[in-house]
């Protein structure tokens, strides 16, 4: 390979540095086999292959194909007016790092990004040309998470969902006022254009399938996308309700939450402060009520806009609705259960697997190690459960809420 | 007290279990230790009449059977009285038991396979290879890794899907693996990594893992929770750590 191994590394240390604020690392999903003579899997169970001091998992290599760039968006570091290193790969340094770090056991596979370069088409194809290489040059199986840039042709976009595992338009925010002041010529609308073509095509693919058992997979691993958080004034209400219709109208996998570093040279509009990574980590948890635990947005947001740092969005639920509580253990339904706090999928359904042959005692919750400390004040079980008086009382809002010191640590 | 001879597999595990409980033999009659010579070793009484065959093509036992084979990779020398326990429960106590999500033996068998879970994946996760040349000069990749439990053997069909276009070993403290691009052979354990090599990638690598670091979200707690430092040795970005904490 005709490749100078210190050529890819500077360039790989500038753009794997600019691809780092794209928070999605997952691996999950995809089912490949290998290719006969060819390298790469992939199982549906995503693998970290190592973690950076920032407690990231990471999966794939994560990088840009170019931090050149046409836009100026104020929250990126890689906006045109940024005055930075820029670098480009050329598709076959790509397709060098992703086999021969794959090859070694250190990446799942590639999740490649771009800065816009010329037009959305013209970048577009710059990156699925390093999928198709890998794909049929290099018969290379593993996972392709590929982005698509939005503004791309819907035949560009069908072409990067074949080629890969997962794809991803990015919405940035979660409405078109604060796109407007901070990602000028860039479209809510637009957006969601893409992904309304990624939902249609995966689709059309499924049907085909049917009918045509060669039919091939479009985009197995579904499709996610990302909102910048805190970058401008935006409330928790505003990006949960966007992402609650991302997922019900594209049947969107992942919505991923990228709190706000301010990068140097902010601009005027931008808030200062660093985005607390405790709002983002609320918003992933509320994120992941709407997904499994059949929570709606307003739910969550009814009295107030942003969630609560003090408590987890699933606590403050129960507080402000303790009408609904308490709940029998050996009665209630599995869309009950899943609303106690404390009570994760799996604790329910372990709940309602042991409840099919006998009747739950408090002693039965301990010993199948089911988190009690919050879920106790919520539940009644067969025997007496002493700590269920508590539910009534005035206080009860402060069994949950950290002492002052510690909100200051997190 | 009975002292099984087998040979710590499961399959011969399971042949001895299957004559002791067709002779009603309880747990507590059984020592499965092997480091403990027995004066008296009880000769396996014959079947009892009222025993029902058939049981061994139930799907009570066969799901057991599924649950025990896995298990049985745990490195824990007491599994082997625990699932016997089990196993004798099943028959004699209760069909069902595997359902009682609460007695204390379910709830032991369901934590070792989730143990044994968490260790397969992370030596999914952590498998480095590098690559050197073999007799013939051809490449071939090979890795050192300790697990904690007895799973190459289970795992090695994983990197067959993974990397079976080339030539590879795994060499563990319990056994060694070798894909020849046909068949998987096994051989004795290694204690120590045997292999002198270094790999020019694994700088490569290094850079990578610097610059994808956000040092902004330092967080080095949850990167303790999911790659504890006794995996670190296995891996080369490992010696950046305390660098990259610093800056």
């Amino acid at each position: 390979m005709a490749i100078s191994l210190n050529g890819i590394k500077n360039k790989l240390s500038i753009l794997a540095d600019a691809a780092k604020y794209d928070a999605s690392c997952s691996s999950s999903g995809g089912s490949r086999k290998r290719a006969e003579g060819g390298l790469g899997n992939s199982e549906g169970m995503g693998i970290c292959h190592s973690y950076t001091p920032d407690g990231r998992c990471v999966s794939l290599l994560k990088i840009l194909l170019t931090n050149f760039c046409i836009y100026d968006c104020k929250f990126c570091v890689n906006r045109s007016s940024n005055d930075i290193k820029r670098a480009r790969f050329k598709p076959e340094e790509v397709v060098a790092l992703t086999m021969e770090l794959y090859r070694r056991n250190y990446i799942e596979g590639l999740f490649l990004s771009s800065g816009v370069i010329q037009n959305s088409d013209y970048t577009m194809e710059q990156l699925i040309k390093v999928a198709r290489d890998l794909r049929e040059i290099h018969k290379f199986n593993g996972y392709i998470h590929l982005k698509i840039v939005v503004g791309a042709s819907r035949e560009l976009i069908q072409k990067a969902g074949l080629w890969a595992d997962r794809v991803s338009a990015n919405i940035e925010m979660s409405t078109q006022e604060e796109l407007d002041i901070l990602a000028p010529g860039k479209t809510i609308s637009q957006a969601q254009s893409a992904m309304s073509d990624v939902a249609e095509k995966t689709l059309e693919y499924k049907e085909d399938k049917k009918k045509f058992k060669s039919t091939p997979k479009f985009a197995p691993a579904g499709q996610s996308t990302q909102m910048v958080v805190g970058a401008i004034e935006n409330s928790d209400k505003s990006i949960l309700t966007r992402a609650e219709n991302l997922y019900d109208a594209f049947s969107l996998r992942r919505v991923f939450y990228s709190a706000y570093t301010p990068i140097e040279n902010s601009y005027g509009d931008l808030l200062a402060t660093k985005t607390p990574l405790l709002r983002e980590h609320r918003l992933y948890q509320a994120d992941w009520l709407l997904r499994f635990y059949g929570f709606r947005a307003d739910e969550l947001t009814k009295n107030t806009q942003n969630l609560s740092l003090e408590v987890d969005p699933k606590v403050a639920w129960a507080l402000d609705n303790r009408s609904f509580f308490p709940l029998d253990i050996n009665k209630a339904s599995r869309e009950q259960l899943l609303r106690v706090p404390g009570l994760g999928v799996r604790s329910v359904d372990k709940i309602i697997q042991l409840r099919r042959i006998q009747r739950l005692w408090m002693q039965d919750l301990i010993r199948m190690k089911i988190p009690l400390n919050k879920a106790k004040y919520f539940i009644t079980v067969h025997d007496t459960n002493p700590d269920l008086s508590f539910l009534d009382t005035q206080n009860f809002d402060k069994l949950f809420k950290p002492k002052e010191e510690q909100l200051v640590l997190i | 007290m009975y002292c099984p001879k087998f040979d710590q597999t499961f399959k011969s595990w399971l042949e001895v279990s299957k004559n002791y409980l067709a002779a009603g033999i309880k747990p507590e009659e059984i020592n499965w230790s092997t480091d403990i010579p027995s004066l008296f070793e009880l000769e396996v009484p014959p079947k009892r009449s009222e025993f029902k065959p058939l049981f061994f093509s139930s799907e009570f036992f066969l799901r057991f059977e599924k649950e025990a084979r896995y298990v049985s990779m745990i490195r824990d020398h007491s599994k082997w009285g625990i699932l016997y326990r089990i196993l004798y429960r099943l028959y004699f106590e209760n069909k069902n038991l595997l359902k009682k999500v609460s007695d204390p033996d379910i709830v032991w068998l369901y934590r070792q396979r989730k143990s044994l879970g968490r260790d397969i994946h992370k030596m999914h996760a952590f498998v480095r290879f590098r690559e050197m040349q073999d007799a013939e000069g051809e490449s071939m990749y090979v890795s050192w890794f300790k697990p904690e439990h007895i799973i190459l053997k289970h795992t090695a069909d994983f990197f067959v899907r993974r990397f079976g276009d080339k030539k590879w070993i795994i060499a563990t403290p319990d056994v060694t693996a070798y894909w020849d691009l046909k068949k998987i052979h096994f051989s004795d354990g290694v204690a120590k990594d045997p292999f002198k090599t270094s790999d020019a990638w694994d700088d490569i690598w290094k850079t990578y893992y610097s610059s994808i670091y956000n040092k902004s979200r330092k967080n080095s707690k949850a990167m303790m929770n999911e790659m504890p430092k006794k995996f670190w040795k296995n891996l080369p970005e490992a010696d950046l750590i305390s660098e990259l904490l610093k800056s």
